[in-house]
């Protein structure tokens, strides 16, 4: 089963100390944002809460399945963009994916991403 | 005067061709609690040795996008004239912390201005904990990521 909610579109910006930080963490060049970067947009808050309730439940972790990226120019530091993003809920097994796009308000997106999330439950009460 | 891209990459590259095997790691656990400061990753399971054994697992896992990240590095050391322009993984084992990957690849196909690669990440025991598969072209992003 699957079922599909829009979360809306936000304004996403690295700044230069938090993409040189991600840089130096994860072995990457210092140069504009790395790669990988532009999940640390996607781990919100609200989006937790949306999972949340399209589970139904709060007794669970999530384990990351997979992740991908597909650029069609890097982005900029200290640059504004838009981000759109989905959230889709899979039953059978248990996941929840986004889907999201990253780009200049109004413009074409320069970025595409997909995280898939497994949904494993823990034992009542012990909510994460 | 320098050929066109497509044809200086299909003169350099062949399928088969190997990404050079790179170390990275040991991921300690101060290293994934920084991580998941830089990253905002909060899932707790990478940080809290309880609950990751109550998933299951003998200690917390390494954060998979840190060892997504390590891709990219590894692509830039190989072939730094080139453009990291996709790049997808699967998380197929979790790699607890204080354990190192290696992270290899080879060409599966060029053409059309891009190289394709199969990559993958192994854990110290040889077995695969990451397959992914990376996109490189030439120039059409500007700078290499």
């Amino acid at each position: 089963m699957l079922a599909e909610r829009p979360l809306g579109t936000f304004t996403v910006r690295a700044t230069a100390a938090q993409a040189t930080a991600f840089a130096h963490e994860t072995g990457n060049p210092e140069q504009g944002v790395p790669f990988t970067f532009p999940v640390r947009w996607l781990a919100r808050p609200d989006f937790l809460a949306a999972a949340v309730e399209m589970i139904g439940d709060a007794n669970w972790v999530p384990i990351h399945e997979s992740q991908s990226f597909d650029y069609r120019a890097p982005l900029a530091v200290e640059t504004d963009y838009a981000m759109t993003v989905t959230m889709q809920r899979e039953t059978e097994p248990s996941r929840i994916i986004l889907l999201a796009n990253v780009g200049p308000a109004g413009g074409a997106p320069l970025l595409d991403m997909e995280m898939m999330l497994r949904i494993v439950p823990l034992p009542a009460g012990q909510a994460a | 005067m320098t050929p066109p891209v497509a044809e200086s990459l299909q003169a350099h590259l062949r399928v088969g061709d190997k990404l050079p095997p790179q170390k990275f790691g040991p991921f300690d656990l101060p290293h994934l609690a920084r991580y998941a400061e830089v990253s905002g990753d909060s899932n707790p399971i990478h940080l809290d040795a309880g609950l990751a054994r109550q998933a299951g697992l003998a200690a917390p896992p390494v954060q998979g996008m840190l060892l997504m990240s390590a891709f990219a590095p590894a692509l830039a050391v190989w072939r730094p004239d080139l453009a990291l322009q996709r790049l997808s993984a699967k998380f197929l084992r979790p790699v607890l912390a204080g354990d190192s990957i290696n992270v290899s690849g080879r060409v599966v196909d060029v053409g059309g201005g891009r190289v394709t690669l199969r990559l993958m990440a192994h854990n110290e025991q040889r077995e695969i904990v990451v397959l992914g598969e990376a996109v490189l072209g030439e120039a059409v992003l500007g700078e290499a990521i």
